[in-house]
């Protein structure tokens, strides 16, 4: 079974290099998409031994997920990961989600939530557990991590799975097309690695995509 | 008349003229100078006679002529704004696909030692 971990990246010139050798380090193709980045990602991706492409403008990071996993179902790949460029997931976490898959799973989510051992700063945490209160509440998704970015899917799904949107709402789309499809989806438990870059950096979801998915919720 | 009518008139004209720059420099055909001008010829109308739209305003119900010019703008501003933001999601889902197409076929593989 053929698994490509797809990393959508934007100026994350810092981290690029050591999140993907780690990745190959352990034996993982990687697809990386620069979403248009204004630093040296793309320099700093250097010779490692993985698929690279580059958005010409910056699109976001849904679009830059959805330009990888169009790849990955195109050159013959089996089961797509996403994963996040700035370090926070551990590369372990990927095994769970496939294993996952190769169990049966059509789609799995990797949740911050299962277990308490992820270790949110106070902000991310209030901000989060909102954002799970508004997903199960307003949007009816009953998932526990609902902003989650690692997952993995079977190539085969991505037509159900197709999302639409390119900025972070991508997330809750995923998860509307998984409940609407009837997807075979399971949660698996993962630890979450929040340091001083994760949590400041610039390009965060924000607030206002509440209202937004709000109204694309009444008019669809 | 009032100053600000004539400055209305004033506006007209230098629109008109305009319009009658670019006819000449056949930038636009007689037939959109015609209907523009007709435009704006009516809105100089408006504003020589404002009790003309005052006559139309009694007669559907709306207080002044004024306001009734305010209630269209609003409702035209509002369709407009409405048929823009259509066009901009339209221009921006053209720009995904195309920026996205060009993406995935431009990936390449490095085959450089790990």
């Amino acid at each position: 079974m053929k698994t490509l971990v797809v990393i959508p990246a934007y100026n994350e010139q810092k981290r690029i290099f050591v999140t993907v050798k780690d990745l190959c380090q352990n034996g993982y193709d990687v697809l990386v998409v620069d979403d248009g980045s204004r630093d040296a990602t793309w320099k700093n991706l250097g010779d490692l031994p993985i698929y690279r492409t580059r958005h010409l403008v910056n699109l976001g990071q849904g679009a830059a997920l959805r330009t990888g996993s169009e790849f990955a179902v195109g050159a013959g790949y089996d089961f797509v990961v996403h994963f996040d460029a700035d370090g926070q997931h551990r590369v372990k976490d990927i095994e769970k989600l496939v294993n996952q898959l190769k169990a049966g799973s059509e789609v799995v989510i990797g949740s911050r939530f299962l277990q308490k051992k992820s270790d949110l700063p106070g902000k991310k945490k209030i901000i989060l557990g909102l954002a799970r209160i508004f997903s199960k509440k307003v949007l009816d998704l009953q998932f526990s991590d609902p902003q989650s970015g690692l997952r993995a899917f079977r190539t085969r799904v991505y037509k159900d799975l197709y999302w639409r949107k390119n900025d972070f709402m991508h997330c809750s789309e995923i998860m509307q097309n998984i409940k609407k499809k009837n997807l075979n989806c399971t949660e698996v438990s993962i630890v979450v690695n929040y340091d001083e870059y994760a949590t400041n950096k610039k390009v965060k979801p924000k607030i206002s995509m509440g209202w937004k998915m709000m109204i694309n919720k009444l008019l669809n | 008349m009032s100053v600000f009518q004539v400055l209305i008139l004033l506006f007209i004209a230098f629109v008109i003229f305009r319009a009658a720059v670019k006819l000449k420099q056949k930038q636009i055909s007689v037939w959109l100078f015609g209907f523009w001008t007709l435009l704006w010829l009516i809105v100089a109308l408006i504003d020589i006679f404002p009790m003309s739209v005052s006559y139309v305003a009694n007669m559907i119900g709306v207080g002044r002529g004024v306001d009734l010019i305010i209630y269209l703008a609003v409702i035209i501003l509002f369709y407009a704004g409405f048929r823009l933001n259509l066009k901009l999601n339209k221009i921006e889902e053209k720009m995904t696909e195309l920026v996205g197409k060009i993406a995935v076929d431009s990936t390449k593989k490095n085959q450089g030692e790990n």
